[in-house]
């Protein structure tokens, strides 16, 4: 069959295939999916930037409070205002750094987030920075119903990840194994057309009409659900080019089954259980296998090194403290001032101390945590449906590394305000002690609040997000590409007799 | 004459290799996720015990100090899985698993197991029941399918009811050897395999029995329902073609769809506020670090409370107003946090009424109920560990307050008082006590099976040669 004959072939089944009512109907569906799915993630995202602008109010409050107890507490003693604790005290540079340093790390979403809910629904988009914790915030979280993170979100990444495939192979089956189904197959087998080309082309007519359909739908979908999209074009043509190299995939499946020219049941049944494997089977497998070679380190033991730790730190709380001044030359000839110190001007020795010896045990953690997302991204790889699930993710910013990143910024911000506190607090320590009996309400040992820098997360560049979409997406191309050549070469003749 | 028909079906359904595979290809993909689940489960509650059993002697052996110190010091409460939580861990894996019931903080509970969980690792969870409830429909379609499909090519659905058996029979016999054939593959060998494994790990007791007999009657009634509607769907629609299309898109429906679109429903219609605006509203009601103008306000509550009018003449007034702003933050925690927690549960509940819409859902929440693994059970154990915290914190703050301390004075104590607080022991719940959040799903679950039924008799009156 030459070129010309070959398009005269598809140009008809393209033409038969658009008047399929079950085309429309799969489309229709699938389209109202995609809209839901965007819609539902964006109201998520909506509720949880709500939250975000709350929370930064809530911190412009307290700063304002503070200012203002700051400034009442510059006031003399009197009858019914007398001295202040040090840890209601803002004027005390101590009890600031306690008590009044708290700030949010916020994480905001990308314009494109409705794209996939990825680790929105489960990882913390704020978390409270205060100087005295370890390791930068609380192993915190936004609660969300555990019934519905347990389900799993119907978002667009679920819907172009396990529905859009359920609608192709539903599509292929039922318009590729008509003829069979009907007996009508010995009169195509009787016609000029290779059983290759006639698949290819039946084939080819239904992603000639989904794929246009389904990339409009899933622009039309974030449009819905307030995307910008203009502003965010790059981004999304990566997306669509993932989705379109997503159907060309499922396409290539449907080439190898259709290749042998069964009946719907048998191509179904096909169908479903590659999609089954691909979707739960193998990240199944691959997540027991992963835990079984690298079993998380134990949350629950980690609690138990914590209070030991916590406990042999304070058992040796002054040992500790006059090591660590006797290091320092400002603080070394101070030492016999070590019991006297505040609890917030110990935390600021005990602290680095406790973070110095859970160390170790936070490494495994954080070590087992990256080297499961790599195993993650590898397996992407492996599993189409992972791995656009993750290149989704990926460009609607609500990928597990952008949530690393966001740690990591947050701890770094952290020790950015230790930077700027802690100085404070320890050269309290040379200073003469205060009297006994001062005359303001407060301690006055520091002027003014701090005016403390805020968190700003610093974002990776569009381009390389785009990239590492763009390198899976080329290399389920490539698998894709493999798959319809197998797929192809297998049709060598009509099997007209089941 | 029934039972000789579905053993013949039986037989012929075992022949199919595609239909047959798919069947164990699911059962050990069911028996797969349930000895992981299972043995994870293991290690992280004898981790528990251990760590519970450390932290009860940090709390008897702290030494001497302030009671309120300890009531500080405290200890990590942890939850042991329930016990079918290996059939269905429900919400297990999106709850924390530990507390720190600290003074003046109803802490949230932290370590979700799947907190950190990689992509692969949050897509690859599948528990038993979410196979079943989600898989169990497509292969019980295919199966009931094939039944039927196979008679109807073959011409033996025509002289079956040519050679006088009744209709009825007929019908029955291949729902019955769908039932069977699902039963005794996805659902017999995890139900036996968990028995023997909390018999063996000593967690099979009276109600964890019951449970179980429970849990495989819902999925039993569930495949029952799928068995009735796949062998009168595949009997009713007009040719083969229809059948496997509306079989298939009724799956898509029932189990992928609709589960996830009324979880967002649900969310849409009951919203919950942020965890953040939660924890802010607590933190202005009841400040764990009260401000100087909040003491005096607690000091003329105390005055009036111990009736004098110098504070030189309480006691401790410290510890009076320690007891004093821990008891107005029990009030402020169970009007916002419990409020929060109500609108959790009353979330579930109107899921669990989604189940009228699909009997995946009515199976989802009646499982998770009936394992013990849903939010309205841990919700259980959060009341219970907030009872021992105020218990305790209530106990030191009175040892306190029954001593008179001023000024730089300090009461302490030791562990004859560490030790008269009883050791932290959640008792599981009976089976039964939270099922009020699920009653729609059990209802909607015995209407799905009714209906199933009528299908099933309608399909078999309209059979005909």
């Amino acid at each position: 069959m030459n070129t010309a004959a070959f398009r005269s072939l598809f140009a008809w089944e393209w033409r038969q295939t658009g008047r399929s009512p079950l085309l429309w109907a799969v489309m229709l569906i699938l389209a109202a999916s995609f809209v839901w799915g965007a819609y539902n993630t964006a109201t998520l995202h909506g509720s949880q930037t709500a939250a975000l602008e709350r929370a930064r109010a809530a911190d412009a409050a307290f700063d304002a409070l503070t200012r203002e107890k700051a400034r009442a507490y510059r006031e003399p003693v009197r009858e019914g205002a007398g001295r202040v604790a040090y840890w209601q005290d803002p004027t005390n540079v101590a009890g600031y750094s306690e008590y009044f340093v708290k700030k949010s790390a916020l994480k905001p979403h990308l314009p494109l987030s409705p794209l996939a809910a990825g680790v929105s629904d489960l990882a913390p988009s704020r978390l409270e920075i205060k100087l005295n914790t370890p390791f930068g915030f609380v192993d915190t979280y936004d609660f969300e119903n555990p019934r519905g993170l347990a389900l799993g979100r119907f978002d667009l990444a679920f819907a172009i990840v396990f529905l859009l495939p359920v609608g192709l192979l539903l599509l292929f089956a039922l318009l590729g194994t008509f003829e069979r189904d009907r007996d009508m197959l010995r009169l195509v087998a009787a016609q000029s057309a290779s059983p290759r080309h006639w698949i290819a082309a039946r084939v080819a007519a239904i992603l000639a009409w989904s794929a246009p359909v389904v990339l409009i739908s899933v622009v039309v979908a974030l449009g819905v659900a307030g995307a910008s999209i203009a502003a965010d074009a790059a981004p999304l043509s990566a997306a669509l080019l993932l989705t379109l190299t997503y159907m060309t995939f499922w396409t290539g499946i449907a080439l190898v089954v259709l290749g042998a020219q069964p009946g719907a049941g048998p191509a179904l049944g096909s169908f479903a259980a590659i999609w089954a494997a691909l979707t739960i089977g193998l990240p199944l497998a691959g997540s027991a296998l992963t835990s079984l070679v690298d079993p998380a380190p134990s949350a629950i033991r980690y609690v138990d090194a914590q209070r030991a730790v916590s406990d042999d730190i304070q058992s040796r709380r002054d040992e500790i403290i006059t090591d660590a001044m006797r290091a320092r030359p400002d603080l070394r000839s101070y030492t016999d001032r070590v019991t006297m110190l505040d609890h917030a001007t110990r935390l600021s020795f005990l602290v680095p101390e406790t973070e110095r010896q859970l160390t170790p045990l936070k490494r495994d953690i954080e070590g087992h945590r990256r080297r499961q997302e790599k195993v993650a991204r590898l397996a992407g790889f492996v599993i189409p449906p992972l791995g656009i699930e993750s290149a989704l993710a990926t460009l609607a910013g609500t990928d597990p590394g952008r949530q690393r990143s966001f740690e990591d910024q947050a701890r770094k911000y952290q020790h950015h305000l230790h930077a700027i506190v802690r100085p404070l607090v320890q050269h309290e320590i040379t200073q003469p002690a205060p009297p006994d009996e001062r005359a303001t309400r407060g301690r006055l040992n520091l002027a003014q609040p701090l005016a403390l820098p805020e968190f700003a997360m610093a974002e990776r560049p569009v381009a390389e997000r785009i990239g590492d979409a763009l390198l899976f997406a080329a290399w389920l191309a490539l698998v894709a590409g493999a798959i319809m050549a197998l797929g192809l070469a297998r049709i060598r003749e009509w099997r007209v007799a089941q | 004459m029934i039972w000789r028909l579905t053993h013949l079906e039986l037989a012929i359904l075992r022949r199919d290799r595609r239909a047959w595979g798919a069947l164990l290809a699911l059962a050990s993909l069911i028996l797969l996720s349930f000895l992981a689940i299972a043995t994870q489960n293991v290690r992280s509650d004898a981790d528990k015990q251990a760590v519970a059993a450390a932290e009860r002697a940090r709390w008897v052996g702290q030494g001497e100090k302030d009671p309120h110190s300890a009531a500080h010091y405290s200890i990590f409460a942890f939850k042991p899985s329930p016990a079918l939580a290996a059939l269905d861990p429900g919400s297990e894996s999106f709850v924390g698993q530990t507390v720190w019931l600290e003074a003046h903080h109803q802490n949230d509970m932290l370590y979700r197991p799947q907190q950190n969980a990689s992509l692969l690792q949050r897509i690859g969870f599948a528990a038993p029941a979410a196979l079943i409830t989600g898989f169990a429909p497509l292969i019980i379609f295919l199966i009931a399918f094939t039944l039927v499909a196979q008679d109807r090519e073959r011409g033996t659905m025509r002289v079956a009811l040519g050679a006088a058996i009744h209709p009825r029979m007929i019908v029955g016999a291949k729902a019955l050897t769908v039932w069977c054939a699902s039963t005794g593959l996805l659902l017999l060998p995890v139900t036996a395999g968990s028995l023997l494994w909390l018999g063996l790990g000593g967690r099979l007791d009276g109600d964890t029995a019951l449970r179980m007999i429970c849990w495989a009657l819902v999925m039993a009634s569930y495949f029952a329902f799928l068995a009735a509607v796949g062998i009168a769907v595949s009997l009713r629609m007009a040719n083969a073609r229809l059948a496997l299309t509306a079989l298939f898109g009724l799956w898509i429906f029932f189990a992928l769809a609709l589960p996830r679109v009324a979880s967002g429903m649900v969310d849409a219609a009951r919203p919950l506020p942020s965890s953040q605006s939660v924890r802010q509203e607590i933190a202005e009601a009841a400040p764990a670090f009260w401000s100087d103008e909040q003491n005096a306000r607690n000091r003329a509550k105390l005055l009036a409370r111990y009736g004098v009018t110098r504070v030189e003449d309480i006691p401790n007034p410290r510890m009076a107003e320690l007891d004093l702003v821990e008891r107005h933050s029990h009030e402020v925690f169970d009007r916002i946090l419990g409020g929060f927690y109500g609108r959790v549960a009353a979330q579930d509940r109107l899921f669990a009424a989604f189940g009228f819409l699909s009997p995946t859902i009515a199976a989802q929440a009646a499982s998770a109920s009936v394992a013990g693994s849903d939010f309205s059970h841990h919700r259980d154990f959060i009341d219970s560990a907030e009872r021992y915290r105020r218990d305790l914190v209530n106990r030191m703050n009175a040892d306190g307050m029954g001593h008179r301390a001023h000024g730089t004075e300090r009461h302490t104590n030791d562990d004859k008082l560490w030790s008269q607080v009883p050791e932290f022991a959640y008792p599981t719940p009976p089976l039964g006590r939270f099922a009020g959040t699920a009653l729609p799903a059990f209802m909607a679950l015995l209407a799905w099976l009714a209906i199933g039924g009528l299908l099933l008799i309608t399909a078999a009156r309209r059979l005909r040669p």
